[in-house]
């Protein structure tokens, strides 16, 4: 909604002198109108304008602007400029502005955009620094873990319940709609081949040995990951760009154990939780799947589960997503804790915070699935 | 008291969140080119009762004309107008942190007015000079101190000349 109005101005040319009067008002509506009109009466171009201000009622800062932009404009061409008129109140407003010092440069702005080789040692500072603030963070995360294990009664329970509804049972829709379609699909994908050899019964083998050792525990904690990851970056992020931080440091209090080992400890319990819901549900949509496409009867794809699944393919799926559950809620945290400045940064380290904790569960998830290969 | 007709006048306000009522019955009046504060302690309301006047949350209750027009009886639209028209600075200057201060004065500027580039960057020093930050045009708000960040939300808040200046 911009505001463009015509000034009323006369433009008197005598000799090789423009006189420019305007009328009534001149502010923010109609400068532009007003200077345009000046500058298109500047051909043939005068030795001297003067600005009668006389006839004017009302002058705001768009005014004033006006005045110093015509000022510049025709000292920089050589043409003498004067102002005549102004009411005392005008008058006494342009002096308000000073001209002298609005023309001293401005402080050049720190570096923000270094060069190539700036950028490379900032670069391996930062994976420096990162290093060590890692090191630091798994430090007390653990002296953390320790404490709450050590003196339960020291630990926020308040929060703890808080975030495990939050990390948990709010969680419980979207892990249950994307582990039923991640059964679906696979069992779908997987009786379009076994259909051919006549080997149908076994797409219960496979959704259920896929989803209880891999696919349950990593869908859910990338899900998780961008939940509760994002969330817990969010919040200390902000926590520390408004200054709460600082308030619990020089308050003498610890907040690895305000704010990290609740987080910490609500998704090592809700995790491996969603885990195994995760697994049912997925499983009951490979069950939907084969009763309705492969007339398998739902008795004998749930035989078929069971003797499939054997408990120690439960527990790598378990032991994963308790691994997964620290690194979520740590790097989220962690990455919460980098924050600095403003809003943007916030938005930096909570992008971060889901890119770092999704990189980490698939290599911790790698890493896992060589062990348990080997033991 | 001035004279001539209240800029801001207010009758049996209900301040307050939701249905909670903070404040009742507020009335008062200010006139063009008084200094009007309002004092209280800590959680009083004062900051419901502002955010009422400058058209950002609905009263509970009452009225409030600015310039003679009911903030509240009127469209969105009509809001914005009057919006248009006053200049607020905020407990934490509400500067957008991804601009520079010279952007954050300039974002009115280059919104309501048609003033071509060169005449909203003089415009913006002679605001910034106002506030004695002549210099830092360049700069982020997360790179100035608390006070510096204060002074260029003034700035900002007296961009477009307002005939209502809140400062909370």
């Amino acid at each position: 909604m911009r505001a463009t109005q015509t000034a009323d101005v006369s433009l008197v040319q005598e000799g090789a002198v423009l006189t420019a009067i305007p009328r009534g008002r001149l502010d923010f509506g109609n400068a532009r109108s007003a200077l345009d009109q000046i500058v298109r009466a500047l051909q043939p171009r005068p030795s001297e304008v003067v600005l009668d201000l006389s006839r004017i009622t009302y002058l705001d800062s768009g005014g004033g602007a006006l005045v110093m932009a015509l000022r510049e404009r025709l000292q920089r061409e050589g043409i003498r400029f004067f102002v005549r008129g102004a009411p005392p109140n005008v008058q006494a407003f342009l002096l308000l502005i000073d001209q002298q010092s609005l023309r001293a440069p401005a402080l050049p702005a720190p570096v923000r955009t270094p060069g190539p080789i700036m950028r490379l040692g900032a670069g391996a500072l930062k994976a420096f620094q990162d290093l060590r603030e890692l090191i630091a963070f798994t430090g007390n995360l653990v002296l953390g873990l320790r404490d709450a294990l050590l003196h339960p009664g020291r630990l926020r329970w308040r929060e703890l319940w808080v975030y495990m509804e939050r990390t948990g049972v709010d969680a419980l829709p979207i892990v249950s709609l994307i582990s039923f379609l991640v059964g679906m699909i696979m069992a779908f994908q997987a009786a379009v081949q076994m259909a051919q050899f006549g080997a149908d019964i076994y797409v219960a083998n496979l959704v259920a040995l896929v989803l209880v050792r891999e696919l349950g525990p990593l869908v859910t904690a990338i899900i998780v990951a961008g939940r509760s990851g994002a969330a817990f970056a969010a919040e200390i992020g902000t926590m520390k760009v408004s200054e709460e931080i600082d308030a619990l440091h020089v308050m003498g209090l610890d907040e690895t154990r305000f704010l990290v080992t609740p987080k910490v400890l609500a998704l090592l319990v809700m995790l491996p939780c969603l885990t195994l819901f995760a697994d049912l549900v997925g499983i009951a949509g490979g069950l939907v799947v084969a009763t309705a496409w492969l007339d398998l009867p739902a008795t004998v794809y749930m035989r078929q589960t069971r003797i499939s699944l054997v408990p120690w393919d439960l527990y790598t799926g378990l032991i994963k997503s308790i691994a997964f559950s620290v690194l979520v809620a740590g790097v989220g945290c962690l990455r919460g804790f980098q924050a600095e400045g403003g809003a943007d940064s916030v938005g930096q380290v909570t992008t971060s915070a889901v890119v770092s904790g999704i990189f980490l569960i698939i290599l911790a998830d790698a890493v896992f699935t060589v062990l348990f290969h080997y033991w | 008291m001035g004279g001539g007709e209240a800029v801001i006048r207010v009758r049996d306000l209900v301040a307050g969140y939701g249905e909670r009522a903070i404040l009742e019955g507020v009335s008062f009046d200010v006139y063009r080119g008084e200094i009007f504060g309002i004092l209280g302690g800590s959680g009083c309301g004062k900051s419901t009762l502002l955010k009422h006047l400058i058209g950002l949350r609905p009263p509970l209750g009452g009225q409030v004309w600015l310039y003679g027009q009911d903030l509240w009886a009127g469209t969105e639209d009509d809001r914005r107008r009057l919006q248009r028209r006053i200049g607020v600075l905020f407990q934490s200057a509400g500067l957008l942190a991804s601009l520079t201060v010279a952007e954050n004065v300039a974002l009115p500027l280059e919104e309501y007015t048609d003033l071509p580039p060169d005449m909203i960057a003089l415009l913006v020093r002679m605001k910034l000079n106002l506030v004695k930050l002549l210099g830092f045009e360049s700069y982020l708000p997360a790179e100035i101190s608390g006070g510096m960040k204060k002074r260029a939300g003034l700035a900002r808040a007296m961009a477009l000349d307002p005939g209502i200046l809140f400062i909370d």
